[in-house]
């Protein structure tokens, strides 16, 4: 049978450990179960956040933003206003289709 | 005229919903190519956000319209990585269908398009398209290009600027 998860060991500051020690005691959890939260909720924001700066630079489209955050388009466009990042919209396509017509 | 619109025009056409009026006086039809149609309503459908699940239903009932058309379409290899799922399929449908116009204005979007031989039709010249042909009022959509730049696309001071200066002299719009 194949296991659904994986096993990762890492070294840390014994600070956090502590730390971790006293959360999963507040929360009435397992070490282990606090830990798989905070790497849950730290991985869905450190993606979303590589995401918007990736968008802030130029990088990548909402679109991409989106998919690379894993969150919806929707989203993601809140997302950028709400860090008052420009849409990056080509004024100068904008300009030569408004000449066009 | 035929268009093939990305994810991001679909959502300005929600969230600013007389752009949807316009989209009608120049376009015979608006295809909208599968993956965008799960990127819009979808996924917005099955996320928990009772917002987002909304605004999925918005552009459901909107893409019930005649004008729309939705479309399967085969994977484009080789384009670059900034495109998000959308507007790949945008483009490979555009491609497919011998449809130049594609609805979009994201700036990395629109530049891949027109190496592709495509030409982007961006959402917000409308309303610029509109006031023009004579078709509809300077005022009104004035207001509604304000509410597009200013509310929507959140433009930069110079980016403002100079769409504004543009159009003053294109139409007498500002």
């Amino acid at each position: 049978m194949v296991s659904s998860t994986s096993v990762i060991s890492l070294r840390t500051d014994p600070d956090i450990v502590d730390e971790l020690d006293q959360l999963s005691e507040l929360e009435g959890r397992t070490k282990a179960d606090e830990i798989r939260l905070v790497l849950e909720t730290g991985l869905r924001e450190r993606k979303r956040k590589v995401a918007l700066e990736k968008y802030r630079n130029r990088e990548v489209t909402l679109s991409r933003a989106a998919k690379m955050a894993g969150v919806t388009i929707w989203e993601m466009a809140d997302t950028v206003n709400e860090a008052n990042i420009a849409y990056n919209l080509d004024v100068a396509a904008v300009i030569k289709t408004a000449f066009e017509a | 005229m035929e268009v093939v619109t990305d994810s991001a025009s679909l959502l300005f056409l929600a969230r600013v919903p007389k752009l949807k009026d316009l989209l009608g006086l120049f376009c015979t039809r608006v295809w909208v190519p599968e993956p965008v149609m799960n990127e819009v309503v979808e996924q917005a459908m099955t996320c928990k956000d009772p917002a987002v699940q909304e605004n999925g239903r918005l552009v459901e009932v909107i893409l019930k319209g005649r004008l729309f058309e939705i479309a399967m379409v085969r994977e484009l290899q080789g384009l670059p990585q900034r495109l998000g799922p959308g507007e790949r399929a945008t483009l490979a449908l555009a491609l497919d269908k011998g449809i130049e116009r594609v609805l979009m204005d994201d700036m990395g979007a629109t530049r891949v398009a027109r190496q592709m031989g495509l030409e982007p039709l961006p959402v917000s010249a409308l309303p610029i398209w509109a006031v023009r042909k004579g078709w509809r009022d300077v005022v009104e959509e004035k207001e509604l290009l304000e509410e597009l730049v200013v509310d929507q696309y959140q433009l930069s001071s110079a980016d403002y600027l100079r769409l504004m200066a543009v159009v003053e002299g294109v139409t007498g719009l500002v």
